[in-house]
């Protein structure tokens, strides 16, 4: 009797259009992770105690991130079949958001981090955060830009000879 | 170099608004990218446009860390590559 109420609810799941998007859970984590490293640096802890904060935030922040790219990866794997225009934007708009919150708490605790390291205080984890951050898709860059990269004319090409030589004639001039 | 590399006039104008430090390093991967695509490339993923190749390193600088994407294609005949642009994001370090 289970396995028919599971079998009609997964047909009538596998009948839903593609909408899946970031859930609730992760993007109310993402939140409240955000507000916590603001509260966190407003409340000006210093040394081995923000140091202590900073990891474990680091910690949660890279997790959260797995879990927010498990559901881009899932939502990408039901969208896979379909053009990338058709791609319905506002789920699409909703990840860009998660991750810019994502990356913006990341950020506030790198930057801590760099402070600390200032004072010699290494923070555990923070470097796994940065390259996190640093590939984090969709930021300062929205997914209507992101999807029209790559598309540019070929009409015009430029030799990489030429880019080069552009280059030279740059550090010469700095050199001058 | 396997494959001549040329760049989209956007791409070009993107590439001649780096820094010194960092056009340098672009350009040697690049160069890598020129003798070995395919090992240096891989399938682009959402929400990048699909087709071609994108190119993905860091590099690190004194004072920050540099994460570069390479987004390219192969040309006409296959002996060919054409960049389209990049993506670049820098962290303090």
């Amino acid at each position: 009797m289970q396995g028919l109420i599971e079998d009609r609810r997964l047909e009538k799941m596998s009948a839903l259009p593609i909408q899946f998007g970031p859930s609730e859970t992760v993007g109310s984590t993402i939140e409240w992770l955000g507000r916590l490293s603001e509260r966190m640096i407003r409340a000006a802890l210093g040394g081995e105690k923000l140091a202590y904060e900073m990891r474990d935030l680091a910690a949660s922040l890279s997790h959260l991130y797995g879990l927010l790219a498990a559901e881009h990866d899932a939502w990408l794997g039901r969208i896979s079949s379909e053009p990338v225009e058709s791609v319905t934007l506002a789920v699409g708009k909703q990840f860009e958001e998660q991750f810019n919150k994502w990356h913006a708490a990341a950020v506030s605790v790198i930057e801590s981090s760099r402070r600390l390291a200032g004072e010699g205080i290494e923070v555990e984890g923070v470097d796994r955060l940065r390259d996190l951050a640093g590939f984090c898709p969709y930021v300062g860059i929205s997914i209507e830009e992101l999807m029209r990269r790559g598309k540019g004319s070929e009409k015009d090409l430029v030799s990489l000879r030429k880019v080069r030589d552009g280059l030279r004639r740059r550090v010469d001039a700095q050199g001058r | 170099m396997g494959y001549a590399v040329a760049l989209t006039r956007k791409a070009a104008e993107e590439f001649a608004a780096f820094p010194f430090d960092l056009a340098g390093v672009v350009d040697a991967h690049l160069g890598m990218l020129g003798d070995h695509p395919l090992r240096h490339g891989r399938k682009p993923y959402f929400p990048f446009r699909p087709g071609g190749l994108m190119s993905e390193f860091r590099h690190e600088f004194e004072d920050r860390t540099c994460y570069v994407r390479v987004f390219l294609h192969f040309g006409a005949g296959e002996s060919s590559l054409v960049l389209t642009g990049f993506v670049v994001q820098a962290m303090g370090r």
